[in-house]
């Protein structure tokens, strides 16, 4: 029989599964060009013409793919971040795995150049190489084999701002045109989807999917670092190595979404904290929950994007910083009402 | 009779400052012992060395005959639940949560409880009378239910030893009389060893069997309240001229602090 | 108060004498000229007054002797140091997002700066006016204006009975950036014969669906990197994958050197002649 919370729980991933649903049906009907949900059988037969086909397909479906895949990663990395860190400010870049990521995606571009827009692996995959490398560099905080989440913090604060030292002096001192597409990456966008084969679309959702099935079988260790990683450790919580895997498993899922899509903000921060409201503190429900959550808002987000300045096309970043900030701001002073 | 917590030759420091140096200690099976000592004696020190927070740079603690650096955390979690003197909960967690976390070291992977759980999580919120705040969340409440939650939480673990760093240090007056009963009744019918650091001299002599009295790091005395709580003793240890008497109504030796010892009467 | 009076007096003074104009025929023609931006390097070339250029920005790169002047930075970031010590008697600038601390920068140094803008195809014909009566040279200048206008409107001429291709000239691909309504390029796009796809004003990072919407007859693509000879190649394999764009089905995707549509100077002519090939090969002869 089971209990009242996890009847909850079911009810809660249904309706978040059905709003993700409710997103990417939208997402897949709206855009700048008349193409909608009326083509869409006609794509299934054969029908459609050549470019509504294209637009339908090769645009808004991938993007639409790599936005929910982006969203689940950086929402699901967000639980993880906050629950290790047990700071509800915390964002899955506060680390500086993104910094990392970012810092290779735009030494890739200095050093290719125009050959660096040919190859459609090349960026993401040194943007995977730099968010990896950086968690190397943050096993630095392992202090006589304890890792105490304020030194994590430290190390990850001066990484990040050390990364954007880097990122700043290549943008300033090189070619400017160049970097424009840097500019995007920065701010974080999902164009890049567009240009990618469904082979690669599908490997990236599957290695997302799997670090979040993963990072689901730490939830309930999780749970128990909220008091603090002594009464973790009285519980029976081996927590050196909870942390280290959960840490490492978010980071992996977040550099494998920010390779494509650049360092789209405010999601990892403000989707947890939404869904907390709404399905509890327990982690268990929270991880998959946020997820769905983040897929939602960011195809959302996504469509606002490439709709509302047509035919010109904004980085989803800056809708969701738009939305993020004061959403967050309104969400914390509740909060502090409240107590 | 065998022993389920032993200190053997411990010797702990923090950074520079040194804790413990060839420290010994037995604690028996089914004993229900206090540790007493002032400020910087090691009390604290001594639950986290137990717990295995903390690892001694020399010596060994053993738990049950196993050196504890040898039990995996699940395993030391299943014999052993802490009460530590305060509690932190990050996220808004209900009672109900809190005192489930305890049975953590009982369940599967994903943590997920069953029936048998639940009714445990009951039954010790129940015993430290914080059943009626079970929905209620945890960082709402006051130091003193804090506390009682955590009693519960360390009761759900079903320990063999109990380990409480001044359980009563938020309680009003009714709830640590009522812990203390609560603790004696479990070291009692469920035959849990209890170690209990306190401030609280007299409650802690009247409810338990042994006295430990440590002051810088070493066992100034070691025995029944009786033998242990003598005048000259609180003098050595606590620095305070005190009037040991007999309790009337439990036979319990009752310390009367005076004055601090050096300082000239009134 | 009479203090007050004549330290007031001694700044307007100080002021006015700063900011003064100095008549070029009271001191004769600028012999050390410093030019702030490529298509007014390409001007003082083409008025014949290269000799007398000392210095140029990192992007002049036409004529081939421009390319061989003292550099003084980029476009957007150039150096005043750099400007102030080749000791120009005249400094020409053309308004650009970036380049104003340095020009004013420049001028507060005392040097003496014209700003000659140089964005549209009107501007084009004033800044060959402008610059060459601020070399001494009007005549010059009247007769080179009066060349490109008449070349073009041969060129329109030429396409007019022909109906107006659908193109879209596009500036780089990551992220897709086209030029739109009020630019340069699309002002010569449309003397050449054609409809710009992009409405938008200025330049527009576009998506791609609104391209594959409104189906381009010509993809008018702008050589992103002229050092690098895979450029062209990266930017034709990336257009291939749409295929259902017109263009790219009729194998009418153009990769060339953009700096000739990019630049309000001398060349634009040669820009003209060059879209009008592409977007009405039947009509060049």
């Amino acid at each position: 029989m089971p209990s009242p919370s996890v009847k909850r729980g079911v009810t809660v991933l249904a309706a978040l599964t059905a709003l993700l649903i409710a997103c990417a049906w939208l997402s897949l009907g709206v855009g700048p060009s008349p193409a909608s949900w009326s083509d869409v059988p006609g794509l299934l037969t054969g029908d459609a013409d050549p470019v509504t086909r294209d637009i339908l397909a090769r645009v808004r479906m991938p993007r639409l793919v790599l936005a929910a895949v982006v969203g689940a990663a950086l929402s699901g990395a967000g639980v993880v971040f906050q629950a290790v860190l047990r700071n509800p400010l915390a964002d899955p870049y506060i680390l500086g795995v993104s910094g990392g990521a970012a810092l290779g995606a735009v030494l890739f571009t200095a050093a290719l150049g125009t050959a660096a827009m040919g190859s459609v692996l090349g960026r993401p995959g040194a943007a995977f190489a730099g968010a990896v490398g950086t968690l190397a560099l943050l096993s630095l905080a392992r202090v006589r084999g304890r890792t105490e989440p304020t030194v994590l913090l430290l190390v990850g604060v001066v990484l990040n701002a050390f990364y954007s030292a880097v990122i700043l002096f290549l943008l300033t001192a090189g070619d400017t045109s160049r970097f424009r597409g840097a500019l995007f990456y920065l701010v974080g966008s999902v164009s890049a989807a567009a240009s990618l084969s469904w082979t690669v679309l599908a490997s990236v959702t599957a290695l997302v999917a799997a670090g979040l099935a993963v990072l689901l079988l730490f939830s309930h260790r999780l749970n128990l670092l909220a008091f603090g990683e002594e009464v973790a450790g009285h519980l029976g919580v081996d927590v050196e190595r909870t942390v280290w895997l959960a840490v490492g498993g978010a980071s992996l899922i977040t550099a494998a979404a920010v390779a494509f899509t650049g360092l789209v903000g405010f999601v990892g921060l403000i989707v947890p904290h939404l869904v907390r409201t709404l399905a509890g503190p327990d982690h268990r429900l929270l991880l998959p929950a946020s997820a769905l959550g983040g897929a939602a808002f960011v195809v959302l987000a996504d469509t606002a994007a490439r709709t509302v300045v047509a035919p010109g096309e904004m980085p989803v970043g800056v809708i969701t910083a738009l939305i993020g900030g004061p959403f967050f701001l309104g969400l914390f002073l509740r909060r502090l009402r409240e107590r | 009779m065998s022993e389920i917590l032993r200190f053997d030759r411990v010797s702990f420091s923090y950074r520079a400052a040194p804790v413990f140096e060839d420290f010994s200690l037995g604690i028996e099976q089914g004993e229900m012992t206090a540790v007493l000592g002032p400020n910087g004696s090691g009390k604290t020190t001594l639950v986290r060395l137990a717990a295995g927070f903390l690892r001694p740079s020399s010596g060994a603690v053993s738990l049950a005959g196993r050196r504890l650096a040898e039990i995996p955390a699940r395993g030391r979690a299943r014999i052993v639940s802490v009460v530590p003197q305060e509690s932190h909960l990050a996220f808004d967690f209900t009672v109900r949560e809190v005192v489930l976390m305890g049975r953590a070291p009982h369940l599967g992977l994903l943590g997920i409880d069953g029936e048998d759980d639940r009714k445990i999580a009951l039954g010790a919120m129940e015993q430290a009378d914080v059943a009626r705040l079970a929905d209620r969340r945890f960082t709402a409440l006051s130091g003193g239910e804090r506390q009682r939650v955590v009693v519960a939480r360390a009761l759900a673990q079903r320990p063999r030893l109990m380990l409480l760093d001044e359980p009563t240090a938020f309680l009003d007056l009714k709830h640590r009389l009522s812990v203390y009963s609560l603790l004696t009744e479990l070291n009692r019918e469920a035959r849990i060893t209890v170690v209990a650091v306190s401030h609280d001299i007299n409650l802690a002599a009247r409810h338990c069997r042994r006295v430990v009295l440590l002051v810088g790091g070493k066992v100034a005395a070691d025995g029944p309240p009786d033998d242990v709580l003598t005048a000259a003793n609180l003098r050595r240890v606590y620095e305070v001229e005190a009037d040991v008497r007999r309790d009337p109504s439990t036979g319990r030796t009752y310390v009367f602090p005076i004055r601090p010892a050096g300082d000239t009467p009134p | 108060m009479r203090g007050i009076v004549l330290a007031a007096a001694a700044v307007t003074l100080a002021v006015a004498c700063g900011t003064a104009r100095v008549d070029p025929e009271v001191t004769g023609d600028p012999q050390r000229i410093v030019s702030m931006a490529p298509s007014l390097t390409e001007i003082l070339f083409a008025l014949g007054v290269g000799d007398r250029v000392v210095g140029v920005t990192t992007y002049c790169n036409y004529p081939p002797e421009a390319r061989g002047r003292a550099k003084i930075g980029g476009f957007v970031n150039p150096s005043v140091e750099a400007i102030v010590a080749l000791e120009p008697d005249l400094v020409l600038v053309s308004p650009a997002a970036g380049n104003r601390d340095s020009a004013l920068a420049a001028r507060a140094a005392g040097v003496r700066l014209e700003i000659v803008p140089a964005e549209t195809l009107a501007d084009t014909y004033d800044a060959i006016r402008s610059v060459a009566k601020l070399c001494g040279v009007p005549a010059r200048g009247e007769v080179l204006a009066g060349a490109i206008r008449e070349r073009i409107a041969r060129v329109s001429a030429r396409v007019a009975g022909a109906p107006r291709v659908s193109a879209l000239f596009c500036l780089q691909i990551d992220p897709l950036i086209a030029a739109g309504r009020g630019t340069l390029p699309a002002e010569l796009m449309e003397l050449a014969g054609a409809i710009n796809v992009v409405e938008a004003e200025r330049y527009p990072v576009v998506g791609i669906e609104s391209i594959l919407a409104r189906a381009p007859e010509v993809i008018l693509q702008s050589r992103m990197d002229t050092t690098d000879p895979d450029a062209d190649a990266v930017a034709v394999e990336y257009w291939n994958r749409w295929t259902s764009i017109p263009a790219v089905r009729d194998g009418r995707v153009f990769v060339f050197d953009g700096t000739t549509s990019l630049r309000a100077g001398p060349r634009v002519a040669d820009a003209v002649e060059l879209l009008a090939r592409s977007l009405h090969p039947e009509s060049s002869t």
